[in-house]
């Protein structure tokens, strides 16, 4: 029987647990002198071969508790494997969890800031149409240019402030590291 | 000749027990080499549920991690899209004022010409000329920024579009018939939008 330890492998090759292998007793070997010897001793047979059948007998037995081992052996590794991923399933969880709150969160924040933006905008395009308007006095004309060009230099400011948010879910963002293996390396 | 009798008969019995012990020794190698190779067996079984076992289990992890990657990229892709359609509608606004006061002044310019010199009506369009060209290059100065905030911003989409795209084809691949479930259903809906849209 194979003296190696049966390695279970991930896909990528790394060792993860192992079920230890099952050693087989050596069968009892002797030298031709001693079986010539025994050839004219008719006990001697007789009483190897009862010890024979003894070492069988005890080796069958010593095998059928390796089986039982193997067997809750093979069904705690299973039991870990099923805990790590149901770990880090919730885990997963937790993280998407926060992570769709904190998205959801800036998003708001985002829309208020869009709608700031749009009014404003409009509000620069109204003032800068009265700079254009024929017929008004100079004094409001320059008062409707000051306010449209204050209104609009708003504009790359709402800019700003939308992209850092845009930075904040960027930084945000889980790495793309994709897990090499559920369970850590033995 | 009859002293052979007994020896005979020990003979034989010697021979019947050897026989018997023997038997019993066959049997019991034989019960051994069968539960050596149910052993064996058994260990081989257990191995290969576990590297099965394992790999399914894997694989199912890598899809969920690559579907939350997948999601994560998408929202901010479409977000990133949101701001970049804001910066161009306010890029459009300072445009269209620019075009407006563009024309405007042109106007001017021509009223300009229209009064000639000495006319009192000169200094009042002159004054209005100067307004406008201070807004116009308030607006200029404005529209700088816009566009550069505008530029990074594109530039941001096309990167998480590429980041969600590249994702959605590892979740494919790598995924086993997840994966490719998944894929085929989110496929559908895009051309099920693509429809309504």
């Amino acid at each position: 029987m194979d003296n190696s330890k049966s390695k279970v492998l991930t896909k990528s090759g790394k060792r993860m647990t192992t079920i230890e292998s099952v050693k087989a007793a050596p069968l009892p070997q002797e030298k031709t002198w001693i079986s010539v010897f025994k050839a004219f001793n008719p006990f001697g047979p007789m009483a190897e071969s009862y010890a024979k059948t003894l070492a069988y007998k005890i080796e069958c037995k010593r095998l059928e508790v390796e089986l039982t081992r193997v067997q809750e052996q093979a069904g705690v590794i299973k039991t870990t494997i099923d805990k790590t991923y149901a770990l880090k399933m919730e885990e997963l969880n937790q993280r998407r969890l926060a992570l769709e709150k904190f998205y959801d969160t800036v998003q708001q924040q985002l829309e208020h800031l869009h709608i700031e933006r749009m009014t404003v905008l409009k509000m620069a395009e109204r003032a800068a149409d009265r700079v254009l308007e024929q017929g008004i006095p100079m004094e409001e004309r320059q008062l409707f240019k000051d306010m449209a060009s204050e209104l609009t230099s708003q504009i790359p400011l709402f800019g700003e402030t939308a992209n850092k948010s845009l930075k904040q879910i960027v930084q945000a963002l889980p790495p793309v590291a994709i897990p090499t293996a559920l369970l850590p390396e033995e | 000749m009859w002293w052979l009798l007994p020896i005979a008969g020990a003979g034989l019995a010697v021979a019947a027990i050897l026989n018997a012990v023997s038997d019993s020794e066959r049997e019991a190698r034989q019960n051994w080499e069968d539960l050596r190779d149910e052993v064996e067996r058994t260990v081989e079984e257990h191995r290969l549920n576990i590297e099965e076992h394992l790999a399914e289990i894997e694989e199912s992890y890598e899809f969920h991690v690559l579907v939350d990657l997948h999601y994560s990229s998408f929202r901010v892709a479409d977000q990133a899209y949101s701001l970049l359609r804001d910066a161009k509608t306010s890029l459009n606004a300072i445009k269209r004022m620019l075009d407006k006061s563009r024309k405007r002044k042109k106007e001017l310019k021509s009223e300009l010409d229209r009064l000639g010199k000495g006319n009192g009506e000169r200094k009042e369009v002159l004054a209005e000329i100067r307004v406008i060209n201070d807004f116009r290059q308030d607006l200029f100065n404005d529209l700088d920024e816009v566009r550069d905030q505008k530029q990074d911003l594109a530039d941001e989409v096309q990167l998480f579009n590429e980041r969600t795209r590249e994702l959605k084809y590892a979740i494919r691949d790598r995924c086993g018939w997840r994966g490719e479930e998944w894929y085929e259903r989110l496929e559908e809906r895009i051309r099920r939008k693509r429809q309504w849209d």
